[in-house]
């Protein structure tokens, strides 16, 4: 989390802001990497990858460092550096068999 | 024809003249057959063969001779066949045949008996039917026996009878389930302790000690046994798999404050969902208090009874006990009270003399006016009695409120709050599964593995990944907030926290080591060293379908694993013990760790709240209270509402 507490609904077009990252996500088989402002809210990035992978959104979690990433984050707020990686993991479930 | 018959053998050795001709021709050393001829030794009217009297011929006389003796001969034979057959019995080897589901069979070794193949006897036959029983009695099945005792069957199928009987189940099963469910069951027979026939044996010559054993043996012998229905069946099997023990609740009360310094003898009763909030009146503390305490009244002398420090010390202004004192009308030690004693004399504290009853202070005696006197003070001491029944009453009720909230582990929603929860589910139980519900961090489709009736989502109802880490977040979340902890990179270790399910996957590659997870314990201040300033770190684990829940107290060096279905820890532990040594390094003495061997978890009573289970561990951890407040009930419909409430509003209602 960012120290100075900045919105989650931060506007790509904010002046100073406008850095590219790139990232790397990857569901441990496949690896695609993305470039994206710190800025921008991950939900472009997860659309983007679901779409491409064919996988439904509802059921895949996108972690960064053990911390699972909300559609409304941005790299900012996780506090993601150049080069970062974002895990996808399949949902689990469990009841006990 | 003077041919002689069979009949009168008896008189060939009678000194007649047969003997004597058998003499005199074996002195001529004729043939027999050419004595035979010899006219005048038999009065003969043929001489054809066909026509000879066979009785007459010596060999014919020594073979009847033989005969005569049959019986006797026969004796001895017999008798020495029994002799041996004492002495070398059958030495046999009992087995089971065990069919198993693909049809193929094994056998399983019984017991070595001795047993007696020479002889079929009713015996026997009974014997194995005393028998069986004792393999009936521990099968899970009560099945019908398939002939009665008195149906004979030869010695050879009897030894097997056990083993046909046993079968019979299968078809039983089969036939109206079509289904080959019996196997499992027949493996679980446990080996006798002794062979069979031995204690049988013992049984039938009185000569058996275990008159328990006995006992049960003829109850369950004489049983009337009714085939189980299949439904009735599958019931069985489920209730032998699921544990007993979590029924019973363990009413611990041992942490509140009002304690009782002895140890309370548990109480086992069976708690319902729906029963759990219901009292039954009669068994109201209060009630209870207030019988003991007027027994105590009467029993005991109030000048000792009565507390002073309660009713005197004046640290409790504000007890409720307060006004009862000042406004009953008899004090023994409030002598303001009372007139008749001067004021310049009141009676010293502990001196009051009992006078004619126990219970009545001699003080609350008029001398002045005996007749009513003794009335008065008994109705006074009810007075006070009743005062003070009445304000120990408020003060229980008060403290029962407090029990009743500590003894749930999660209350159930009001009324309310499940109306709330009920319009929600209708407005977006419909709407695509990645929508998240009302502005917090679960979705619907989360929503639907928690509360499946009312999202309808699937009857499974196996809670996801987002479910438990979600609310363990909200939890360690509450929990930080609570000891006023930030997360501030190169900041403390925070007292609590949890790791995502997904740690357990992630490590899961044994070429990556615990490169996946490197950043994550960093990254919330709990990388190296600092894993040890932690109090509690709960790993939520999803293996194969299953949630449990693996806790560490850094702090106490002690490793928790809580799992609602007892599988085995060692797996996961040793996982947990290789992650902490890529932390902490050689710093990580395993030796000052301890690693909880019993269960704690509540068992789960069905196949599919084992993570509602694993939350609620959670919850306790945190709370830091006895495992077995987890309560378990069938689909855990409050807790899994609760849960749902929590995480919809994104902050712990109740729980903590």
């Amino acid at each position: 989390m960012s120290d100075n507490g900045s919105p989650n609904h931060q506007k790509p077009e904010d002046a100073g802001q406008s850095e590219h990252l790139n990232i790397k996500v990857t569901d441990n088989n496949n690896e695609v990497f993305f470039k994206i402002k710190r800025t921008t809210q991950l939900k472009k990035l997860m659309d983007a990858f679901c779409d491409r992978q064919g996988k439904n959104i509802a059921s895949v979690r996108f972690l960064f460092d053990g911390q699972r990433v909300q559609p409304t984050d941005n790299p900012e707020t996780l506090d993601m550096q150049d080069g970062d990686t974002l895990e996808v993991h399949q949902e689990q479930i469990g009841g006990g068999c | 024809m003077t041919k002689r018959n069979f009949d009168d053998i008896d008189f060939v050795h009678d000194g007649s003249g047969d003997a004597m001709d058998i003499d005199e021709q074996d002195q001529l050393s004729l043939s027999p057959v050419s004595r035979l001829r010899i006219p005048g030794a038999y009065p003969q009217t043929s001489t054809s063969d066909a026509q000879l009297d066979v009785a007459s011929t010596p060999i014919y006389s020594l073979f009847a001779s033989v005969m005569r003796r049959a019986p006797a001969i026969d004796y001895l034979a017999r008798l020495c066949h029994n002799f041996t057959r004492k002495l070398y019995r059958q030495q046999a080897v009992r087995a089971e045949p065990i069919s198993r589901g693909d049809g193929s069979r094994k056998k399983i070794f019984l017991d070595a008996g001795l047993t007696d193949f020479t002889q079929p006897t009713v015996a026997a036959t009974e014997e194995l039917y005393e028998a069986a029983p004792i393999f009936l009695a521990t099968s899970h099945n009560s099945v019908p026996w398939p002939t009665s005792p008195s149906t004979p069957i030869s010695t050879r199928n009897s030894s097997l009878s056990a083993v046909t009987t046993i079968e019979i189940v299968n078809p039983t099963v089969a036939d109206t389930e079509g289904l080959y469910q019996a196997s499992p069951i027949l493996l679980e027979l446990p080996a006798p302790a002794t062979p069979i026939n031995n204690r049988v044996r013992q049984l039938r010559s009185g000569g058996f000690q275990d008159a328990a054993f006995k006992q049960e043996v003829l109850r369950v012998y004489h049983e009337q046994i009714e085939p189980l229905t299949p439904a009735q069946f599958s019931a069985s099997l489920r209730s032998s798999t699921s544990s007993v023990s979590s029924f019973e609740y363990e009413n611990d009360l041992s942490e509140l404050p009002d304690a009782e310094s002895t140890p309370l003898v548990p109480r086992k009763t069976v708690t319902l969902a729906k029963q759990q909030n219901v009292k039954e009146f009669y068994k109201e503390d209060p009630v209870y208090k207030l019988l003991d305490s007027y027994i105590e009244d009467i029993m005991s002398s109030p000048g000792s009874y009565y507390n002073e420090s309660i009713y005197d010390s004046p640290s409790t202004p504000d007890s409720p006990l307060r006004p009862v004192f000042q406004t009953s009308p008899l004090s023994i030690r409030a002598p303001k009270f009372v007139d008749d004693l001067p004021p310049s004399s009141p009676l010293p504290r502990g001196t009051t003399e009992s006078v004619g009853f126990s219970g009545v202070p001699a003080d609350t005696w008029d001398l002045s006016d005996e007749e009513n006197s003794l009335e008065e003070s008994l109705m006074s001491q009810e007075l006070v009695n009743e005062f003070c029944t009445k304000a120990v009453v408020a003060s229980e009720e008060s403290q029962a409120k407090k029990k009743n909230t500590i003894q749930q582990l999660v209350s159930p929603l009001t009324d309310e709050e499940s109306r709330e929860l009920e319009a929600l589910a209708a407005k977006y139980k419909y709407l695509s599964p990645e929508t998240t519900v009302a502005g917090s961090r679960v979705t619907v489709q989360d929503l639907k593995t928690l509360l499946p009736d009312l999202f309808e989502g699937s009857q499974l109802a196996w809670l996801n990944d987002n479910i438990v880490n979600e609310y363990l977040t909200i939890l360690t979340n509450h929990e930080k907030a609570a000891s006023g902890f930030k997360h501030k990179r190169g900041g403390p270790a925070p007292p609590v926290h949890n790791f995502a399910s997904q740690w357990w996957t992630s490590i899961q590659d044994d070429r990556l080591k615990m490169t996946p997870v490197k950043n994550w314990a960093l990254r919330k201040q709990l990388g190296g060293k600092q894993l040890l300033d932690a109090n509690i770190v709960l790993f939520p684990i999803c293996q194969q379908n299953h949630w449990r829940l693996v806790a560490i107290k850094p702090k106490d060096r002690e490793i928790h694993y809580m799992d609602s279905l007892k599988s085995s820890q060692h797996f996961i532990v040793n996982k947990v013990f290789e992650w902490m040594e890529s932390e902490l390094g050689p710093s990580l003495n395993q030796a000052e760790w301890t690693i909880t061997q019993q269960q704690q978890s509540t068992q789960q009573l069905n196949a599919k709240d084992c993570g509602v289970f694993a939350c609620l561990n959670a919850l306790v951890l945190l709370r830091g209270e006895a495992p077995q407040r987890v309560v378990a009930s069938e689909g855990m419909e409050e807790a899994r509402r609760r849960i749902a409430w929590t995480l919809i509003k994104g902050h712990t209602t109740t729980e903590m």
